[in-house]
């Protein structure tokens, strides 16, 4: 027996060490963004500004949205679609997710219409919701529910499942009943998949809520795009689009990003 | 080596147990295993004859259709204290340090307070030779090392009955041996019933007091050998031994035979006989 500390020595040896010290070294990634810029630049040299606008010229546009006060209702109102839409679809998914994980006619019930209504585009919904509840805050909020829940519910549910075969298991041949396997098993077990879930179900909710409003509003960042294409302002379009991409990288980077790091260190490899 | 007390074993009794996942093909049908109290017992068969299933059932996770399980002449609980499951992947809780993991049990069974948890979970490390890695999660180990610490997690309750399904077989060759060496010297001085789930021979051989050979579902028990091999037993007498040998090619062809049984001819001849029992 005196020899199992040294093996086990040696194995850890073996393995490489997770984190290295210094200073972050030169990533590739520093230059997907400025290629791009550098690329729009130089096609736009092609282009009248009125059909493909410079950079600067957007960038001009948007100082011009900010100046008269105009920007901001429009991302508010994104804002507090998202917040509705995306929020009900949190807490529905935490619910009907582990539900469906716990239960087995629950999940054979609930799988078949999670695949139903992934299969359909947000946007298809929005006509219909349009002529119930008329343009405005409702009918966007109802899309972007319909877009997001339903992968969320999914990813939930099979977190859930993964869990029962694995820890959830052991915690209970090592004596863990009810209660105990909610705070020690379920809780922690459950935030890996429980963001995957929010990432995806954000990406989902960002997309449908873009959609939705360029058909069924009168405010927004998708209104922003979809008007300057029918008035023929093609600065106007750049710049929705820019803001659209901008605040899905912010919340990327801002929340999901942070919380994903939490959890690589647990990855069983 | 740090000191521990001997546990003990039960005495495990699976009698006339029949079991199917839903109407599907039966796995065990009238299956019939005793094992002694202290025994180690390995059981062998190729990848799908039951061998995970039968686990399950002895662990309580599945009820058999008909028939019983019981250890000390109870039926058994996944929670029953008397019982270790060491699983074919570690399932270790990944955000859990090591010493912490080994701790879950004691944390959630006793009365004992957070040091003298923390106290016996470190000498259970030092027991599978994981001194210094106990503030280690278990990504940061490697596969042979997180084994370890999933049977000391099993073992710092000081099971009666362990159950071992596959445990070594993600490991590489040396790093089983190595493991295999621990585990009889821990079996040695705790001295509780093991049922030992592999479809390694050398492994079967080596470790057991008796080994089963397990047919296509519904084989049941193919076999039986009865395994003499002097103990204590260590690497390069036992393995080269005539005996083990002799074992080896017995248990060869067993496996030989077991794996080319076309499991759709037996179903259907269980049937058969089934049908023909109901009729007579
Ligand atoms: N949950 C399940 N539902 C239905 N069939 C299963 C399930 N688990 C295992 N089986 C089937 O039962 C048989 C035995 O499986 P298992 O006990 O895992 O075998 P082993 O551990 O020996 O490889 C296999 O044919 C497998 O497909
Ligand atoms: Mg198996």
């Amino acid at each position: 027996m005196n020899s199992t500390a040294n093996n086990a020595t040696a194995e850890a040896a073996m393995k490489k060490p997770s984190r290295k010290i210094g200073l972050p070294g030169f990533s590739w990634s520093w230059l997907s963004i400025p290629s791009l810029l550098i690329a729009w630049m130089l096609v736009a040299t092609q282009f009248p500004s009125y059909i493909l606008p410079q950079v600067w010229e957007v960038a001009e546009e948007g100082y011009e949205w900010i100046a008269n006060g105009e920007l901001w209702p429009h991302i508010q109102a994104s804002f507090l679609e998202v917040l509705g839409g995306f929020g009900a679809s949190i807490i529905v998914a935490i619910i009907c997710g582990f539900l469906a994980g716990f239960n087995k006619g629950f999940r054979e019930y609930i799988v078949p219409l999670n695949g139903l209504f992934m299969a359909i585009p947000p946007i298809a919904w929005a006509p219909l919701m349009l002529i119930i509840f008329g343009i405005g805050y409702t009918t966007i909020v109802v899309v972007i529910f319909i877009s997001a829940v339903n992968p969320m519910i999914l990813t939930i549910m099979e977190g859930v499942l993964q869990i029962q075969g694995s820890e959830v298991r052991a915690a209970r041949v090592l004596g863990a009943r009810r209660w105990q396997l909610f705070v020690y098993v379920y809780l922690p077990a459950s935030l890996p998949f429980i963001t995957a879930a929010l990432r995806i179900g954000f990406s989902q909710a960002w997309r449908a809520l873009v959609a939705a409003e360029m058909i069924g509003a009168t405010h927004g960042l998708g209104w922003m795009v979809s008007m300057g294409g029918e008035i023929g302002n093609s600065r106007q379009v750049l710049l929705g689009i820019t803001l659209i991409g901008g605040v899905s990288w912010l919340f990327e980077r801002m929340f999901f990003r942070p919380i994903e790091k939490r959890y690589e260190t647990w990855r069983i490899n | 080596m740090a000191k521990v007390e001997r546990v003990g074993g039960d005495n495990l009794a699976i009698s006339d147990l029949y079991f199917s996942y839903n109407d599907e093909l039966p796995i065990f049908q009238g299956l019939n295993i005793d094992v002694r109290p202290g025994e180690f017992l390995s059981v062998l068969g190729p990848s799908g004859c039951g061998k995970t299933t039968l686990l399950n059932l002895l662990s309580g996770f599945y009820r058999p259709d008909v028939g019983s399980v019981r250890l000390r002449g109870e039926p058994i609980q996944p929670e029953d204290p008397h019982l270790g499951y060491v699983f074919q992947a570690s399932n270790l809780f990944p955000w859990l340090s090591a010493v912490e993991n080994v701790e879950f049990g004691l944390r959630m069974t006793t009365r004992m307070n957070q040091e003298e948890r923390r106290e016996k979970a470190r000498r259970f490390l030092q027991l599978v030779g994981l001194k210094g890695f106990e503030d280690y999660l278990p990504t940061r180990l490697s596969g042979g090392m997180q084994q370890r610490v999933s049977l000391a997690r099993a073992l710092v309750l000081e099971p009666h009955l362990l159950l071992m399904d596959e445990p070594f077989a993600a490991l590489d060759a040396i790093t089983r041996e190595t493991m295999n060496d621990e585990l009889l010297n821990l079996w040695d001085e705790l001295g509780q019933t093991v049922m030992f789930i592999t479809h390694d021979i050398d492994e079967a051989i080596y470790l057991s007091d008796r080994v089963l050979v397990l047919g296509r579902p519904p084989g049941g028990v193919f076999r039986e050998l009865k395994n003499e091999l002097p103990r204590p037993r260590s690497g390069p007498t036992t393995r080269t031994s005539e005996l083990f040998w002799q074992y080896k090619k017995e248990l060869i062809t067993d496996i030989s035979t077991v794996t080319s049984q076309n499991p759709r001819d037996e179903a259907e001849m269980a049937e058969v006989s089934l049908i023909s029992k109901a009729e007579g």
